[in-house]
């Protein structure tokens, strides 16, 4: 079990040691948005680790799933305990590349238009994603931005019949942050 | 009015009210004020810090999703616009530091500015578990 987790870090932290393009934040913002005829229900989790490797387009998210915010306290136990069972699944993940990456260059102030895809990881299940998102080159900084949908059955969320009117089936991921090189 | 009318108005103001009631203290109930939940580990900041490292499964068990007041030396404060971070240090890799990151909530945004980097401070708040770099809790407040 050691081996695996040092295998993961390594993997996650072997590309920095050989290239210096990497941009890296902790406080990352996921956030998700469900609109059902019910009600809405929003959630965030500003304490995503992200890595861009401009080098390469390569780009990963680390999500603790128990660190989503919620409005409501029911919302959250339902989050955790009955929908996404945050104990056994402690972890998302999404790795995957911009396709474009040679358009970003970090000495031209300017934000421009990507194209992300990978796969993303939720209670162990790995989907790929396709998604439309901008980057922003402001003082050396990256400013990441992207939306996209995801399809809960897609992932083995099941929401019961009961709160069908309340929970949607398609979720809208929201992602922001500012990766500063190192 | 006959009985089996009163019967059934009674059952339905009764239902009527168990509604709202389980509406209003259940499902519609805001979260809770992390600010005053009471700790259920007490723990030095670098000892937290060890044991997930040491035994990550039994430390997700222990510790995730739980109320956790840990205490020691913090390295610094991240701050910008929406978020205060307490950071504990225990070692250093090409992502910066790894250790314990602590997000205050807002209300601490300013007294956190009292606190001098590299002494001890005591920080109380709701455990999200190891991302294999850092431990995260989330809602912190000062003790």
């Amino acid at each position: 079990m050691k081996a695996i987790k040092n295998l993961i870090i390594i993997l996650w932290i072997l590309p920095i040691i050989t290239n210096a393009q990497r941009y890296i934040t902790k406080t990352a913002k996921i956030s998700f948005f469900s609109n059902a005829p019910l009600e809405n229900i929003k959630a965030e989790n500003n304490q995503v680790n992200a890595a861009l490797d401009l080098s390469n387009g390569d780009i990963t998210l680390r999500v603790l799933m128990k660190s989503f915010e919620f409005e409501k306290e029911k919302m959250q136990e339902d989050f955790n305990e009955n929908f996404l069972f945050t104990n056994k699944y402690p972890n998302a993940s999404f790795d995957g590349k911009i396709t474009n990456f040679h358009d970003i260059n970090i000495n031209r102030e300017e934000t421009v238009n990507v194209n992300v895809e990978g796969n993303l990881t939720i209670k162990g299940i790995s989907k790929k994603i396709i998604a439309k998102g901008t980057i922003s080159v402001k003082n050396g900084t990256l400013d990441i931005s992207s939306k996209f949908i995801i399809i809960l059955k897609n992932f083995n969320v099941k929401v019961p019949n009961t709160l069908i009117k309340n929970i949607s089936e398609n979720i809208e991921i929201s992602v922001n942050g500012t990766l500063k090189k190192i | 009015m006959k009985l089996w009318i009163r019967i059934l108005l009674s059952l339905l103001i009764l239902g009527i009210i168990s509604a709202a009631l389980i509406w209003h203290f259940i499902i519609n109930k805001p979260a809770p004020d992390y600010d005053k939940l009471k700790a259920d580990y007490t723990i030095n900041a670098n000892q937290l810090f060890e044991e997930f490292m040491s035994k990550r499964k039994n430390s997700e068990n222990k510790y995730n999703g739980k109320i956790v007041q840990i205490k020691g030396k913090f390295k610094t404060i991240e701050q910008n616009d929406s978020l205060s971070v307490v950071v504990f240090s225990f070692g250093h890799n090409l992502f910066g530091e790894k250790g314990i990151r602590c997000t205050l909530l807002p209300k601490y945004k300013s007294e956190i500015k009292k606190h001098i980097p590299e002494t001890e401070i005591s920080i109380k708040g709701y455990c999200s578990g190891f991302n294999d770099v850092d431990v995260i809790l989330t809602k912190c407040s000062i003790k």
